[in-house]
């Protein structure tokens, strides 16, 4: 059961919501302990997914599941000593979001179907947007404006790259499932023009989330904003997970001849 | 004959239009609404067969786009910003003739571009386009918050045009995830715009400049 890699921290980050603020810190190193040890029961190949035409295992996926658990588990353990020095206003608001990002990006990284991916990030943006706003400051809020509405129009991009790279495969009269791995077995089928098109926007698009310029301008705003926790994690995800999202159309664009597509991966 | 199709696709456009005159917010958000309902009874007419989970889907879009999206943002500025002009950076008229020459541009565009099902309706493309240019549009050429979250929302209107209409690949339940994604994208962007109602008192961004990379 693949999938209760993500679930886990999603039903207790939904339960950090109405704990206490000490259970709540209990729940965050414990939801970080059972997603190390899942990740490698995921490593050594121990769970299959029930939803196959979802979620699969990968290895690009399982390195960024690795490095994002390690580190999460790491973090967890530091953020207690953080939120007895700091003064936070509403600590269950902060342990909910940081364990509900955890899950969000633990699907990201699972994930084989390119809607369910574009979920997948969108839902990171979201869950994130309250790690910023932590310290109710004027600056944080600007930051926390200019975070959730480039990102949402960036990856709005995103998922109008994915309805064109559909497309690509209506047009090629391609009859397989919109995953990954499926589409790589038919890259050939898939009409170039329209697959060319999917995948600048997804570039665009994913490439505003991971701050390359110029769609960066987000970036350095709300990490100097978010509490220093919420900080360390995102930079594991920002720079792991969105590379490997582009390089994974690209895995399945590479057979039709463009070579000036691939030179940055 | 004029296919049913095309009579709604119209209706959006004017709504744009519209969208890019009006100068008081209720306005704006009221014309919003319009193009969400608009937007989401396209597949009813498209021509394919519609199945029982697909209809429900439809509904739900309907309730979502037409009323929970914009009711959403108007109880957000319900108490100040209600007859807030939209501080335009770009005038009302110059907007209007640049939503006219954007739909003359996405139609010379879309007649250039070999759709898939050409079957469906000559205006489809087109529109998909200039919703996607005009949601751009407010997003630049307004300095009010709750007109860039509207210009958002007109971008996704004309990305679930191109979604629904082109590629019937995607399961219901994809679908659904799309659109529960973007009702708590604008939820957390309305909570947001209150923050900042609070905060700053105003809703106009040109405030929001003390972060500069």
């Amino acid at each position: 059961m693949l999938e209760i890699v993500f679930l886990i921290p999603f039903l207790t980050g939904v339960a950090a919501f109405f704990l206490p603020n000490k259970l709540g810190r209990g729940l965050l190193v414990l939801s970080g302990a059972i997603h190390l040890i899942l990740s490698v029961l995921v490593w050594i190949g121990r769970l299959a997914p029930i939803l196959p035409e979802y979620f699969a295992v990968t290895p690009e996926g399982l390195l960024s599941l690795l490095v994002i658990s390690l580190l999460f588990f790491l973090i967890s353990i530091y953020t207690i000593a953080y939120l007895k020095a700091s003064d936070i206003h509403a600590e269950n608001i902060f342990t909910g979001s940081m364990l509900l990002f955890l899950s969000t990006m633990t699907m990201v990284t699972l994930s084989d179907h390119i809607m369910v991916m574009w979920i997948a990030i969108e839902a990171t943006t979201l869950a994130s947007a309250p790690l910023i706003y932590t310290h109710r400051s004027a600056a944080s809020l600007e930051a926390t404006w200019k975070y959730v509405l480039i990102c949402s129009v960036g990856i709005a991009m995103a998922l109008l790259g994915s309805v064109l790279v559909t497309v690509a495969m209506d047009v090629g009269k391609v009859d397989a499932p919109i995953s990954f791995s499926a589409m790589t077995a038919v890259a050939q089928q898939l009409d170039p023009l329209w697959l060319k098109a999917g995948f600048v926007f997804i570039l665009v698009g994913y490439g505003t989330k991971m701050g390359l310029a110029p769609m960066h301008t987000w970036l350095p705003d709300a990490h100097s904003e978010a509490p220093s926790p919420a900080s360390a994690l995102s930079p594991v995800y920002f720079s792991t997970a969105p590379i490997w999202v582009s390089s994974k159309p690209t895995k399945s664009c590479t057979p039709p001849a463009w070579p000036i597509f691939q030179a940055p991966f | 004959m004029i296919h049913p199709v095309d009579t709604i696709l119209s209706l959006a456009l004017l709504s744009i239009l519209f969208s890019f005159g009006s100068s008081r917010l209720p306005g704006l958000i009221k014309v919003m609404a319009f193009q969400g309902v608009v937007v989401s009874i396209v597949p009813l007419f498209i021509g394919h067969e519609i199945s029982t989970g697909g209809m429900v889907f439809t509904i739900v879009t309907l309730v979502i786009r037409g009323i929970v999206i914009p009711g959403c943002i108007y109880m957000a500025i319900k108490r100040v910003a209600i007859g807030r002009e939209v501080e335009p950076i770009v005038g009302y008229h110059a907007s209007i003739l640049a939503g006219l020459l954007l739909i003359v541009g996405a139609t010379f565009a879309g007649h250039h571009i070999d759709v898939p099902d050409s079957s469906v309706s000559a205006l489809l493309l087109p529109t998909a386009i200039s919703l996607l240019g005009a949601g751009m549009f407010l997003l630049m050429a307004r300095r009010n918050a709750i007109a860039m979250v509207l210009g958002y929302i007109m971008m996704e209107n004309g990305i679930y045009l191109v979604g629904t209409t082109f590629s019937v690949r995607a399961r219901h339940i994809v679908e659904f995830g799309i659109l529960l994604d973007v009702l708590a994208g604008v939820m957390i962007m309305a909570v947001i715009l209150q923050n900042i109602k609070q905060t700053f008192d105003d809703v106009d961004t040109a405030r929001l400049r003390t972060l500069k990379e």
